[in-house]
This record gives C-alpha cells, sequence and structure tokens, in this order.
C-alpha cells in the first residue's frame, strides 16, 4: 500500500448558499491516476479549484501528507493545474512559458535550460521550443501546458478536462501520451472528465460524482462490473437495468424468471436493480436459452451489431458481433457473472396530505414544503439520509421512531424505525442502538411531493436525461 | 464582388477630394516659394535654418508638451483601466460611461469652461479669496495647458488601454500564480506584457493630436508660446503664407509617421490585430 499523498475530509463548497461539492471525502495514494467523473455541473471542476487553492472551502478539511493545506495560496501548494484551455502565455513562445515557473523560483539559467529541454522531451516536444504557442495545433498546445506544468515539479498534477478541445483522434492519442508521461514522471495525476472511457482506460481509481455528492469510488473494473446503482451503471457505459426481487443470495427473479448469479442477498431489502451489459448478452437457440427475445431493431455499428430484442415488453440492448434479422425470434443468453445485482435506490414513500400554504402533513408531523400541483392527496418522497435526527425527547423533532432492525455499511448505519403504522428507512453517520427512539425532523428541501407512483417513475427518468442532456 | 465595390464608391469621391487632393495640394505648396510657380526647397531650408532655430525650438517645445500630456495620461490611465477591467462588467461600463461622458460636449466649450475654472476672477480663484486666501495665477501656464491637454486625452488613452487589458483571461493570472508567481510578478510578467498593444495604440491616440493641438495652447496657454498648431494656424490665417504652413505640415505629418513608426517597432510581441496598423 502506498502513501496517502492527499486527503479530503467532509469537504463542503457553496455558492450563494448552494451545496457545489457537498460533503464530499476520498483519499488519493501518492503515484495514483484518479479520475473525478460526472456530469457538467457534478462539482469536479470545483473539487480541483480546492485542491489547487484558487477556491476557498465552506467547510471540511485538505491534508497533503497530512497536514492541513486549507489556507496555503495556489502558489505555496506543491500542486500544479492543467487548465481547460490550457492558459498558455501568448506573449511568450514554448521554450517561455515552460521556462516560467522556473524563473519565477530564479533557478539558474543553465538549469532553467536542462530542465525545459527534458520536459519538452518527455511531452515529445523536442525542438518546439522558438516556437509561438499560438502556430501550435491543441494537441501540441496541450503538450506544452503539461510540460509547463511538470516543470514546476508539483507532487501533484491536477488536469481539468484536458482532452476535451481535442477531436476524437488526438484524444486518443493524448489519452495514451498522458498515461505514458505520468508512468514516466511519476507524479500523482487527479483528472477531472465527463468522458467515462477516458475514466476508464486512463485511471487506477475512478471517482464517480453527481450533483456535488460521491456516489462510487473504484477501480475502473470495478466500477464498470458493479456499479452501486443504476445512475453509475448508465453513465459509465451502455446498460440493460431490470427491476428484480431476490429473496436469498445467489439467486434474482426478474421478468417472471429466476437466475442464478454470484450476489449476496441485501439484507434490508428483497427489491434489487439487474444490470445486464450489452455486450454480455448473447445469441442461442430458443430452446435451452436463458430468455426468448424478439429482435426490434438492427444498426451497424463497425466492429458490432447493436440490436434492441424485446422481452415481455422489456427492450434489451445488445451488441454481438452476429447478424440476425429484423423480427426474428431468438434465444438469449448471459452466465451467472454477467447478472450484476444493484442496490435499488432506497427511499421512503409516505402518504401524505398537503395544502396551499406550503405545508404537508405526514404521520401525525407537519412540514413546510414546496408544491404546486393539483390535489391534496400526496406522498412524500424522503432520502433515508435527508432525515435530521434527534435524541428521544427533544422539542425539535415532529416525529418519534422506534428502531426495529440496523445494519451497518461502511461508515453509515442503516435502520428501519417504525413510526405510527409505518416502517422508515433512516441512514446515519453515527451509532444507532435497537429499541432506541429517535426524534426526527426533514428540511424542507429534501421533501419532494409527488402526486402518485407513476410520478415517482417519472422523476427518475426526468432525472437521468436532464444529466444526460449536459453532457 | 461587383457590388461592394460599388458601395465603396461614395469613400473613394470623398476620399479623392478631402484627403488626396488637399494632401497633393499641400505637397505642391511647400514646394513653390510664395507667389510664385517654381519649384524649389527654400521653404524647408527656411524652417531648418531659421534665424536663432525659432521654428525648431518650436518643433522641440511640440514635442515636450506632447511627451509631458501622453507620459501623464498614461500614468494615469493605465491604473484606471486596470481598476475598471477588475470590476464586474455592470460597474465597468458605467465607469466608461463616466470617462466618455464629457467628450459628448464639444472640444472648444469644454476647453472655455476651463478658463472660466481656472481664470483671474474663475471658480477656483472665488473659491480661494473666500476663505481668505491670496488668488493663484492658474491660467496662461504651462500647467493650464497640460491640464487641458490631459483632461482632453485622458479617455484615448484609457480606452483602448482598457479594451486589451479586458480580453485577458483570468486564466492567464490563475495559470501564473498556480506556477509560483506572487501576484506583482503575475501582474509584470503577464499583464503588462499583454497591455503592451493597448498602450502602443493608447500613446499614438493621445501623443498625435496633443503634438498639434492650438487650441489648448491658445486658450489655456494665452498664446504665449507657439507651437506647431499654432505656428501652422499662424502661417495659414496671420501671415497668409500658405507655402510655408503646408511644409510645416508637411514636416508634422512626416515627424508623425516617424514616431508611429518607432513605437510599432516596440509592438514586435504584440498581437498584430489589436494594433492600430
Amino acid at each position: 500500500m502506498k502513501d496517502t499523498i492527499i486527503e479530503v475530509r467532509e469537504l463542503l463548497k457553496e455558492y450563494g448558499g448552494e451545496a457545489v461539492v457537498n460533503y464530499i471525502s476520498f483519499s488519493v495514494a501518492e503515484g495514483e491516476f484518479v479520475t473525478l467523473l460526472g456530469p457538467s455541473g457534478c462539482g469536479k471542476t470545483t473539487i480541483l479549484r480546492l485542491l489547487a487553492g484558487f477556491e476557498k472551502p465552506t467547510g471540511g478539511d485538505i491534508f497533503l501528507y497530512g497536514k492541513k493545506i486549507n489556507d496555503m495560496l495556489p502558489f505555496e501548494r506543491p500542486v500544479n493545474t492543467v487548465f481547460q484551455n490550457y492558459a498558455l502565455f501568448p506573449h511568450l513562445n514554448v521554450y517561455e512559458n515552460i521556462a516560467f515557473p522556473l524563473k519565477i523560483k530564479k533557478l539558474p539559467k543553465k538549469t532553467i535550460e536542462e530542465k525545459v529541454s527534458y520536459y519538452l522531451e518527455v511531452v515529445n516536444l523536442t525542438g518546439f521550443g522558438k516556437r509561438d504557442v499560438e502556430s501550435l495545433s491543441g494537441g501540441q498546445q496541450q503538450r506544452v501546458a503539461i510540460a509547463r506544468a511538470l516543470a514546476n515539479e508539483p507532487k501533484v498534477l491536477l488536469l481539468d478536462e484536458p482532452l476535451s478541445a481535442l477531436d476524437l483522434k488526438l484524444r486518443k492519442e493524448m489519452q495514451n501520451e498522458l498515461k505514458r508521461i505520468q508512468q514516466e514522471v511519476e507524479i500523482t495525476f487527479i483528472y477531472v472528465t465527463h468522458d467515462q472511457e477516458e475514466a476508464l482506460s486512463l485511471s487506477d481509481k475512478v471517482i464517480v460524482m453527481r450533483k456535488g455528492e460521491i456516489l462510487q469510488i473504484g477501480s475502473p473494473i470495478d466500477i464498470y462490473n458493479e456499479p452501486i446503482n443504476a445512475y453509475v451503471a448508465g453513465f459509465i457505459g451502455e446498460s440493460n437495468i431490470i427491476d428484480g426481487t431476490m429473496s436469498r443470495s445467489y439467486e434474482v427473479d426478474f421478468l417472471g424468471k429466476a437466475f442464478m448469479c454470484v450476489d449476496r442477498k441485501f439484507p434490508e431489502t428483497n427489491q434489487v436493480k439487474v444490470l445486464i451489459r450489452p455486450e454480455d448478452i448473447g445469441f442461442s437457440a430458443i430452446e435451452g436459452s436463458k430468455l426468448p427475445a424478439t429482435i426490434k431493431s438492427v444498426t451497424f455499428k463497425g466492429v458490432h451489431y447493436e440490436y434492441t430484442a424485446e422481452v415481455d415488453g422489456f427492450i434489451f440492448l445488445i451488441h454481438s458481433t452476429i447478424s440476425k434479422q429484423e423480427g426474428e425470434a431468438v434465444g438469449l443468453t448471459f452466465t451467472p457473472n454477467d447478472i450484476h445485482i444493484m442496490r435499488a435506490e432506497q427511499r421512503n414513500i409516505i402518504p401524505a396530505l398537503v395544502d396551499n400554504n406550503g405545508h404537508v402533513e405526514f404521520l401525525g408531523g407537519v412540514f413546510e414544503c414546496e408544491y404546486d400541483g393539483e390535489g391534496t392527496d400526496v406522498l412524500a418522497v424522503i432520502k433515508p439520509a435527508d432525515w435530521i435526527i434527534y435524541p428521544p425527547g427533544d422539542p425539535s423533532a415532529k416525529l418519534h421512531a422506534v428502531i426495529q432492525n440496523i445494519s451497518y455499511h461502511s461508515e453509515r448505519y442503516e435502520c428501519v424505525a417504525r413510526c405510527q403504522d409505518s416502517d422508515l428507512m433512516i441512514e446515519s453517520i453515527s451509532p444507532l442502538k435497537m429499541g432506541e427512539v429517535l426524534g426526527l425532523d426533514v428540511h424542507s428541501d429534501d421533501i419532494a411531493i409527488i402526486r402518485d407512483e407513476q410520478a415517482l417513475e417519472d422523476m427518475d427518468n426526468e432525472d437521468i436525461d436532464e444529466e444526460e442532456r449536459d453532457v | 464582388m461587383k457590388t461592394t465595390r460599388i458601395l465603396g464608391i461614395p469613400y473613394y469621391v470623398w476620399m479623392a477630394i478631402f484627403i488626396v487632393l488637399p494632401l497633393v495640394l499641400m505637397l505642391v505648396l511647400s514646394l513653390q516659394a510664395r507667389g510664385s510657380d517654381d519649384w524649389t526647397l527654400d521653404n524647408f531650408k527656411n524652417f531648418f535654418a531659421s534665424e536663432n532655430g525659432m521654428y525648431m525650438r518650436i518643433i522641440s517645445d511640440s514635442t515636450v508638451l506632447a511627451g509631458y500630456s501622453t507620459v501623464l495620461c498614461l500614468l494615469i490611465g493605465y491604473p484606471v483601466a486596470y481598476f475598471v477591467s477588475k470590476l464586474p462588467s455592470r460597474q465597468s461600463s458605467f465607469f466608461l460611461i463616466m470617462l466618455v461622458l464629457p467628450t459628448w460636449l464639444n472640444f472648444l466649450l469644454r476647453t472655455y469652461s476651463w478658463m472660466n475654472l481656472l481664470g483671474k476672477n474663475g471658480l477656483i480663484n472665488k473659491f480661494l479669496v473666500f476663505f481668505g486666501l491670496k488668488p493663484m495665477n492658474l491660467l496662461y501656464n504651462n500647467g493650464a495647458i497640460l491640464l487641458g491637454m490631459v483632461y482632453n486625452f485622458l479617455p484615448f488613452m484609457v480606452y483602448p488601454i482598457y479594451s486589451v487589458m479586458a480580453k485577458i483571461k483570468p486564466t492567464f493570472l490563475e495559470a501564473a500564480r498556480d506556477l509560483g508567481a506572487s501576484e506583482f510578478q503575475a501582474f509584470w510578467k503577464i499583464t503588462f506584457p499583454l497591455t503592451i498593444p493597448g498602450i502602443i495604440t493608447g500613446i499614438m491616440m493621445v501623443f498625435m493630436p496633443a503634438v498639434s493641438t492650438f487650441v489648448i495652447p491658445e486658450l489655456l496657454g494665452g498664446g504665449q508660446r507657439m507651437y506647431i498648431g499654432n505656428l501652422i494656424q499662424h502661417q495659414f490665417l496671420q501671415s497668409g503664407d500658405w507655402n510655408m504652413g503646408s511644409a510645416v505640415s508637411i514636416l508634422m505629418m512626416a515627424m508623425i509617421l516617424v514616431a508611429m513608426f518607432i513605437l510599432n517597432k516596440f509592438d514586435a510581441t504584440g498581437d498584430k490585430e489589436d494594433a492600430l496598423w
């Protein structure tokens, strides 16, 4: 295990009261290539700017080699940034750009020359020193920006979507270059991108983000094969996500059949999401196949065909090199290893009464909320982590619930607590006790009011659509 | 292509009648002696060999005065441009409008107002007297001329510098800071070099009118000293020596061209598209 170089603890950044980075914690090991992956507006660039020191955190801490650096100015941090638009100084040539940090440090002229020519060599631009930066191609400018940041010999290099301005072919080329450069100089890279392919092919560790929060941290293979939820699965690649139930370990029911799988049952729920990647589905004869299906459409993609196939109203996406006709009846096959089980997103859905004055009543408590739809009989949707927990008897509590069962998942406690006749799912970072009475409240922003279950489904789809559009 | 050419005709005609023709006439006049049709260089000879170097003194006085005005405009204008460029856009446009607002009023009127302010019985002196102080000689000296010049030409310095400065991407400065530069180093090594084209344009825009102005020295300086502008005006309107006047005008134009040429040499590193030419 390598030493931790950067540790971020409960980092919070707010702009005008809105959290752009919402209590985020992660650590980076020395020499690691870490990617922050997420759609635009998820807060990944803000994290980079916080690490570089261009922004001050609203809360939380950043540690470098165990030393808190919250208040350090950008130039005091052994951290350098490669900017999205390169930010090469237009009045200086390639050599002078790379020499900039060295001249600031007032190194002897000979040392500067040696270093500049070394880093020009690292980025494959030997002989370009005298060139005007504006005469260079996008890829070359990118290389100069990297060389300039490396010349300062930082401990950590931050890269903010460095390849986003390049065309596809150059981007592939630069991906390989980046990986090679990182291995050559052995510096920790923290890389920001919204391109999942880039993230998967470059990184040692990927941090998937959404709306200022971390969804999953893991190796590219883990993230691809074992995404934590449907959102990560959808973001990280094309996928088929099916509602399923799991009443025991190693067996999952979906589309009316039981299938063997390699995952254990979640202790708290039977409801799961099943992920099968399009390339993991194969064709076979209908007899003896896992699912009988009908081909709905065929698109030739060069390396493979992309099919959609229907099974009982569910449309599968399939990538295969085998040629099939539209309308053909086929059998689908996949192995237990190809079935990935994800926790369905947990939510409390509570019947409630809403009035027009911004109040909602459920389980005997009255809460403030925003709702401009019709009707008074509604459902209140609250995430388990959004409850505010008070000690028993605290007068601020609006509801009281008795803990029925508790499970511990890395760094958080999940419990089911009974309030009147309903079971509430509650998540807490501080320990909980069986049989304990919890006082509960919830912030008005964290209550989503919907009309019926159908509206809930629409809301989920909209959520994903919206973020895909951002990208 | 053809229609575009047709659209250009009014300008060509305008240019021919009001720019090219007068220039040719002036050149012809400058090469003839007064009241004669023979070609001669006497006007220029007289200029350079005038008794006790009068004309040369006028040239150097004019250059020095224009130089002072330009330097003052730069010293005042650069910080103003820097300050305004750092403001949020709504505030910066307010400041820029405030800066040009006086220029909406006629140049002569503004200069006459300064006479009223600075004069013996002007507003400032009345004020001094009211507080029991002695009135001062504010008008008809070099200080008044300089004040009038800076007051009138400052916007021409601020504008070009501001427009170049506003285009500098904030990431350049962030990058400089990130790479170890202090705030001053970031300014000196990034902002300043990138604003040189603006400074050069500003210098040209101030120096040129400053070197040839005759209204300001006439009104605020009381015409005690003669500058090139006054000299040309004098030759044409008082002495009626159009030939000598033309020769001086041609020399002044040559001077300005040389000055611009030299300035452009300093702009070798700058962005060519932003420069005046």
